[in-house]
């Protein structure tokens, strides 16, 4: 599995991609909004999973949403917000910061689940 | 895929402890408004009958001041009472060893609380598990923290809003 973390805050991005790795997943940190649309843009096929932040220092953290969607990359994502807003209309699953380790796995499961199916050969 | 609704989340329990009444307002806002739980003390002693006497919390927002440095018995009685809760030191600009500076944002606020919890959480974590994969801050034990070499103040920005 491959995953794109979107965290504008180094030492939670740091600490969020040792829990995928923990999970044997591959990711990938984009540091700002501009940085995650220009990943996208290089390739927004190839990700399993994605943890946005939705307050950047560069903007809204929803537009990497509008992107994906714009590209049709049904990315399972995991939306992080420290802010009382109603984004259950957003994504599939709403992390409240600040949050445990085990929210943060409980999220990732979640997106596990409803990932698409895995083509069978 | 989008738009089921789905929320993960146990609410936070956050203690904050600081003599200022406007910085400890704005900490506990900001940290409720993320849908914390937030009890505020105005100082150490009160501080202390508040964590014997609630439930444990999962951080603790300790004001450091050079001149009364209640901190470090505070710090040290915490980790003894609950091993378990995070301690984020909050001091003015140009302070080493602190974790958030003030003046701070809501943001600076909610994402320090953040890396405590995670960084308390992967410390409980089977040493096994630490020495395979946390290099760097998950090997740091909590107490490294609170110095000037820690890997908060090293690799970063402390807490603070821009200029």
């Amino acid at each position: 599995m491959r995953a794109m973390v979107v965290e504008d805050e180094p030492l939670i991005a740091g600490l969020l991609v040792r829990l995928l790795e923990r999970r044997g997943i591959d990711a990938v940190v984009a540091r700002s909004r501009a940085e995650a649309l220009t990943l996208l843009a290089l390739d927004s096929r190839s990700y399993d999973l994605a943890y946005v932040d939705v307050c950047l220092s560069d903007g809204r953290g929803l537009d990497v949403l509008v992107e994906m969607r714009r590209r049709g990359a049904d990315i399972p994502t995991i939306l992080a917000t420290g802010q009382v807003e109603d984004l259950q209309a957003e994504a599939r699953v709403v992390l409240r910061k600040p949050f445990q380790i085990a929210a943060f796995d409980a999220a990732v499961d979640a997106c596990a689940k409803c990932a698409p199916a895995e083509a069978v050969p | 895929m989008f738009g089921t609704g789905e929320e993960h989340r146990r609410r936070t329990r956050v203690l904050v402890v600081h003599t200022d009444e406007a910085t400890r307002n704005s900490a506990r806002c900001a940290l409720e408004t993320s849908g914390a739980v937030v009890d505020v003390a105005p100082c150490a002693r009160v501080a202390w009958a508040m964590l014997v006497a609630a439930a444990p919390y999962d951080a603790v927002l300790v004001e450091l001041d050079a001149a009364h440095p209640v901190h470090i018995p505070l710090q040290t009685r915490i980790e003894a009472l609950t091993p378990d809760t995070a301690v984020v030191i909050v001091a003015p600009a140009a302070t080493s060893g602190a974790h958030l500076l003030t003046p701070f944002t809501p943001h600076a606020v909610v994402s320090a609380v953040t890396i405590a919890i995670l960084e308390r959480d992967l410390m409980r974590r089977p040493l096994v598990e630490l020495a395979m994969g946390l290099a760097g801050i998950g090997t740091r034990s909590p107490t490294a923290a609170f110095h000037v070499d820690s890997p908060w103040a090293g690799s970063a920005r402390p807490h603070r809003e821009a200029a």
